[in-house]
């Protein structure tokens, strides 16, 4: 089910309306709700994949009493090796199974006619990256000792399938999403509606900036062999905006989704467009993954590696590495992350001047901020051309035609007047950065009338102006 | 503002709570309404597809041909001149597997089904098929009643505005301003009052057009290649095993376009059709690419011609058609 589609618009009222009459002190009949809605809500994409979820969530429910239970340091490794085992085994079969046998043959020059590899014909479950990198933390939160297993098997599997964030995050941590099932959710009249008006806007951003925008994308990327520089510079600031928009619009409204019932998200996106430096991007951009991948990769590695200048840098580039990697099984994906974690590095590189030891991240902070934010913009867009190629020879093309300077005599804007969306997105949460969404305490700064004025234009543009239904380009990851 | 009331039993709200929900229906019951109502609006003025759609239900039993195709045979077939019984079933941006799709769903309503027609232009081969979320699958399940991509299928399956706000409402738009769209489409979903175009902007000026540039897809992908290529080998199968003539035609194109096309893909094309003529012998092919008889108003753009033009070629189909039954019987 998507959020954006008629099905959740019946869904989510009808569940909220069940939700909201157990009442609340009634916490376990509404976890019922929420998990056979979760169930539902994902089983209506394939029923057969419920299974996958519902296994994994029992695994990591045993491997967590397990450790929990022992302190047989053995005993507790083995547990936490085998929630790995499970949990990247059934990642790299359904995500990763086809390109590393594909990229193994191509090296040793087998070929796939003989009986020498097979590919696999295998659909990838959605979410599948998102709620495994849920599970994974929960064990090794119990096997640090950072969290107490739960031997509430209801709360758990909750924790795991929790519709709204279930196929594409945020990625929460157990330690703060699990203890929320086990307590009372009052309703909060104030955070119900603060709820709505974020879906709101995450529908808005999904279906006005990211849907329009995409048809302007993919128009240019189509061909880009025939493009000019010009066209694909701007093609390429576009997919920037689309998979922000798709990706934060999609979080928008899980978390409002989240706060109608009384549950707290973590915030996944800051206005990454507003960065100073490709450090500060991915403090701003998939916070959930950034620190999920800090804490259970980068993290120990450093730790391990104690700490030198040069052990953090190859740490840096094995993580962003494998947040590449995380985004898809191809090889752009993985030169995207590696492209970030070269930026970072050069950011974070030290030179002595006149005696002290200053790294770019120093004087970046001392220029102006237009400066820097265009500075870190243009390579965070550069590298989003990685993101969007199928495949390096099609980022190579654009790259080269880019920075060749050739002339775009068919330029368009594909999608006229509606490219204003983009800058009216930009406007409006400059203006409202300091808030978690635009229509944040809304309440606080306008009237009923004008506050209902606001909202009903705006969905009046949703409706009208959204463009072609595209899946969340997140599901897929 | 935390709800302290005591907890509610079944089907009993705090009053935090039925405050909130009545603020939600007053604040949406408006939208719900609009809503409607324009759906409704919506589904009630014609449109392309239910024009087609009165004439197919109208006529499915006598249907001898049927024409599939994007907009380049949706602009280029005006079925008055074709003398045999048939339907054009092509639209704006359809690609194979929706023309297959709306073949298999309706061939059963074609009883006397003898030949159909595929477009096979430029660059069919090499261009992504239509996705199983195409908003067309509204209208389509909507008038024709063929369920294309076999998805699991709800009542709002049937909403207009839902599948594609724009072309519904500016639907809506002209029907507003023209009060009717008679005057625009014929009984067979024919809009032969549709000059608009470049060339038209453009004040049919042979000079501006030439230097004017355009897109045309030229990117080679030998995967979609592939993928399309076996596609069309099932089609064809499916129609032979159907026993029924399959014409493809190649509609014109103005000669900006022709000069410009990418000799690989044109070449790729060309072979499989080679190919394919030489395995079936129920398949024909029309080639009107380059037509001499086409001049600069018989377009619209560079590949889509204007009622003007449709009306040449469409005779020209029409005396292909005549020969492959005749050759038929």
């Amino acid at each position: 089910m998507l959020f954006n589609s008629f099905s959740f618009a019946l869904f989510l009222p009808l569940v909220l309306l069940l939700y909201y009459s157990i009442g609340y002190k009634k916490i376990k009949w509404q976890n019922v709700l929420l998990l056979f809605g979760s169930y539902l809500f994902y089983g209506l994409w394939d029923w057969r994949f419920l299974s996958l979820i519902i296994l994994s969530s029992l695994v990591d429910y045993l491997a967590g009493i397990e450790i929990d239970k022992t302190l047989n340091e053995k005993k507790r490794k083995f547990w936490v090796g085998f929630s790995l085992f499970w949990n990247l085994g059934i990642l790299i079969y359904f995500k990763y199974f086809n390109f590393f046998i594909f990229e193994f043959s191509t090296l040793f020059n087998l070929d796939s006619n003989g009986y020498i590899y097979q590919n696999l014909d295998i659909i990838l479950p959605v979410g599948l990256s998102f709620y495994t990198f849920q599970t994974l933390s929960y064990t090794i939160d119990v096997y640090r000792n950072k969290i107490k297993a739960t031997y509430k098997l209801l709360d758990f599997l909750c924790f795991v399938s929790f519709f709204p964030q279930l196929v594409a995050g945020p990625i929460e941590k157990a330690t703060s999403l699990l203890p929320q099932f086990s307590k009372e959710r009052q309703f909060n009249l104030q955070l119900s509606k603060d709820g709505l008006r974020q879906i709101m806007w995450g529908l808005f951003k999904k279906m006005i900036i990211a849907d329009n925008v995409a048809i302007a994308v993919n128009a240019i990327y189509a061909s880009p062999q025939d493009q000019g520089s010009l066209s694909l510079l701007y093609a390429s600031t576009l997919f920037f905006f689309q998979i922000y928009c798709d990706f934060s619009g999609y979080s928008d409204i899980a978390i409002g989704t989240a706060k109608l019932f009384g549950f707290k998200l973590s915030k996944n996106f800051n206005i990454p467009y507003l960065s100073r430096s490709v450090s500060e991007f991915w403090r701003r951009w998939h916070i959930t993954l950034t620190r999920w991948f800090t804490d259970y990769v980068y993290g120990p590695l450093i730790k391990g590696w104690k700490r030198s200048s040069f052990s953090k840098v190859i740490a840096l580039f094995l993580t962003m590495g494998l947040i590449g990697l995380w985004h898809g099984a191809n090889w752009t994906f993985i030169f995207f992350g590696l492209f970030q974690a070269l930026m970072i590095s050069l950011e974070r590189v030290s030179i002595r001047i006149k005696g002290v030891h200053r790294n770019f991240l120093y004087y970046l902070a001392k220029m102006p901020l237009g400066l820097t934010i265009v500075y870190s913009f243009t390579l965070i867009m550069s590298s989003c051309i990685f993101f969007r190629a199928e495949n390096m020879e099609m980022a190579g093309t654009i790259f080269g035609r880019i920075i060749s300077f050739l002339p775009s005599d068919n330029f368009n804007f594909e999608i006229g007047w509606r490219i204003l969306f983009v800058p009216l997105l930009i406007v409006i949460e400059y203006m409202t950065r300091t808030k978690d969404h635009p229509f944040k305490n809304f309440e606080k700064i306008v009237s009923r009338p004008i506050r209902w004025a606001v909202y009903y234009i705006f969905v009046f543009i949703i409706f009208r102006y959204a463009g072609p239904t595209e899946a969340f380009i997140y599901f897929q990851f | 503002m935390q709800d302290q009331q005591k907890p509610s039993s079944i089907f009993n709200f705090s009053k935090a709570q039925l405050n909130f929900l009545k603020v939600c229906a007053f604040f949406f019951l408006p939208i719900i309404i609009i809503y409607a109502a324009a759906e409704y609006a919506a589904a009630s003025i014609p449109n392309v597809y239910s024009v087609t759609g009165n004439y197919l239900n109208e006529n499915k039993k006598d249907f001898e041909v049927a024409i599939f195709g994007s907009s380049q045979i949706k602009n280029a077939v005006n079925i008055e001149f074709i003398e045999k019984p048939t339907i054009n079933l092509s639209s704006t941006g359809q690609h194979h597997n929706t023309d297959f799709g709306l073949l298999t769903e309706l061939r059963h309503t074609f009883p006397n089904l003898k030949t159909v027609v595929f477009e096979v232009s430029f660059g069919h081969f090499e261009i992504p098929h239509n996705s199983i979320y195409f908003w067309k699958h509204t209208p389509f399940l909507k008038y024709y009643n063929a369920n294309l991509f076999h998805r699991n299928s709800y009542f709002s399956d049937k909403w207009l505005l839902k599948s594609h706000p724009g072309v519904f409402s500016e639907n809506m738009y002209n029907y507003i301003k023209n009060d009717s769209l008679n005057s625009t489409f014929n009984k067979y979903g024919f809009e032969y009052n549709f000059f608009e175009g470049k060339f038209k902007n453009l004040n049919f000026d042979e000079e501006l057009i030439v230097k004017k540039p355009f897109v045309i897809s030229n990117r080679e992908d030998l995967k979609i290649f592939e993928y399309n290529v076996d596609y069309f080998y099932k089609m064809l199968d499916y129609c032979k095993k159907q026993k029924l003539n399959v014409l493809i035609i190649s509609p014109p194109t103005y000669h900006n376009y022709i000069e410009s096309r990418n000799p690989n893909i044109l070449k790729r094309r060309d072979s499989i059709i080679k190919a394919v003529l030489k395995k079936y012998p129920n398949v024909y092919y029309f080639n009107n690419e380059v037509d001499s008889d086409m001049v600069l108003q018989d377009f619209r753009n560079e590949n889509h011609i204007s009622p003007k033009g449709a009306k040449k070629f469409t005779l020209k189909l029409n005396d292909t058609l005549n020969k492959i039954n005749n050759n038929f019987n």
